[in-house]
């Protein structure tokens, strides 16, 4: 079976992470690129149901493109260490939707220090908010550093939380070197066209929609 | 062939992905019946489940799986395995033995490269891949049962203390005392030439699980 490029995206509970998805699939479904959406989540599967909801009003993405899986209370175990219930669920997914472009698989909300198999997923993101704290970035841990691209989420709140977005530009330069970052605000929907160049960039490496064939 | 302990281990370490940690053979469930909420609920629990269950449905059909691998019966593996996927009546249960079984025979697929294991259309259910892949790694009839045996004991008691129902010290004293019931449950799986289980009262409870909304573990 073809292996359809996949983008991982980790980080703490409350983070953004499925509403990245919410505004990042249309934006990819526009360019032509057919999605699928897989979302961990640790006790429900409220989150898949949101994103289901919201891609189907947006951009028809038909309901069995967004799979939701409870992990339990070991959100990263489920995407590192035995990542097989997620395999299962790609492995069916590709079966029935051979044309997908992408898929992307969002981790249950977790520490800083989740990382995804790379068995699992080509592209890692790890999206934090600056409600937490400007002091992430500086802070570290295994996902910020070793990422593919850092998102930093909820822009709009900084002046409410007394997060200073320099600090957090400064700091995520430091622990990541070269590797890209990205602020945005996803409920204005900012930034959300850039992390889609930057996976179409990295992951897909330009490849036209249907360039994998199914 | 490495020796059968190490083997015997490496599949009853919860290291192996086999996806067994979001799995609480309907304990979540019990608990927030109100039915379980002591050690000793547990234990008696647990206890019932190796008599009436694990033995002589799960090590069975692992140690029938095994000696139809190691005799190369393709189709006597089939059969068991639609068998034992006929008798589990919890959607929630079946489903999950049969991811497990798959991951697991990937797994050791990918690790052993054997031709075997890799033909034979199948679900897979997880004590049939478990057999067969026990018999892969040169664990006999007998190590492979008490793996089984041991396996389901150690994933109900983790998932017990991970929903607060025992502590640490409580969960190592209910994996002590069953010992007896391991090897009673593993030795029946061993002397059976059938596969069957009885616990409807459990049944019953687990398929009240697939219906709850908000849940730490897929069974
Ligand atoms: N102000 C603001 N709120 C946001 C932004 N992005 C997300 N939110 C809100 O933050 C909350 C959590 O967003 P989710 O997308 O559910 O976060 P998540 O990372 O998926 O959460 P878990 O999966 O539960 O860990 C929701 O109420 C969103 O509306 C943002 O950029 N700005
Ligand atoms: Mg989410």
């Amino acid at each position: 079976m073809r292996r359809v490029p996949r983008v991982g995206i980790g980080g703490p509970v409350g983070s953004g992470k499925s509403m990245l998805i919410e505004r990042l699939v249309p934006v990819l479904v526009r360019k032509g690129y057919a999605a699928g959406v897989i979302s961990n989540d640790v006790i429900s599967k409220e989150d898949a149901d949101r994103i289901r909801a919201t891609l189907s009003a947006d951009c028809t993405v038909p309901g069995d493109l967004v799979v939701g899986l409870a992990t339990g209370g070991c959100p990263h175990t489920a995407v590192r260490e035995d990542p097989s219930m997620n395999l299962a669920a790609i492995e069916q997914m590709v079966r029935d939707h051979p044309e997908l472009d992408i898929i992307i698989i969002e981790s249950g909300g977790d520490n800083i220090t989740t990382t995804f198999s790379p068995v699992l997923a080509d592209y890692f993101m790890y999206m934090i908010d600056v409600a937490g704290g400007d002091k992430y970035p500086r802070k570290g841990g295994l996902g910020i550093q070793s990422c593919d691209l850092l998102v930093i989420n909820k822009i709009d709140l900084a002046e409410h939380v007394g997060a200073d977005l320099d600090v957090m530009r400064r700091d995520a330069v430091r622990s990541r070197g070269e590797k890209p970052f990205l602020f945005t605000d996803c409920r204005s929907n900012t930034g959300v066209d850039e992390v889609a160049r930057h996976i179409i960039r990295d992951l897909l490496f330009d490849a036209p929609p249907g360039a994998g064939g199914p | 062939m490495a020796d059968e302990l190490l083997g015997i281990m490496q599949m009853s370490d919860s290291l192996f992905p086999a996806g067994m940690f979001a799995m609480s053979n309907g304990i979540e469930a019990m608990h927030r019946a109100g039915d379980i909420s002591t050690a000793a609920d547990l234990e008696t629990l647990l206890r019932s489940y190796l008599a009436h269950q694990t033995g002589p449905s799960d090590c069975a059909a692992a140690v029938r799986a095994h000696r139809c691998a190691g005799e190369g019966d393709i189709g006597g593996i089939r059969d068991l395995d639609a068998r034992y996927l006929a008798s589990k009546s919890v959607r929630e249960i079946r489903e999950a033995s049969v991811r497990s079984g798959t991951q697991m025979l990937r797994c050791i697929t990918e690790i052993l490269h054997d031709e075997e294991i890799r033909n034979g259309r199948m679900s897979g259910t997880y004590p049939v891949s478990f057999g067969v892949c026990c018999q892969a790694l040169g664990i006999s009839a007998h190590g492979t049962a008490m793996a089984v045996s041991y396996g389901f004991v150690a994933g109900c008691v983790g998932a017990a203390l991970r929903l607060g129902i025992i502590q640490h010290m409580e969960a190592q004293g209910i994996i002590h005392n069953l010992k007896p019931d391991m090897e009673r449950s593993a030795l029946d799986g061993c002397g059976s030439d059938t596969v069957w289980q009885f616990c409807p009262q459990a049944e019953i409870l687990q398929m009240a699980h697939e219906n709850q909304d908000s849940k730490m573990f897929i069974t």
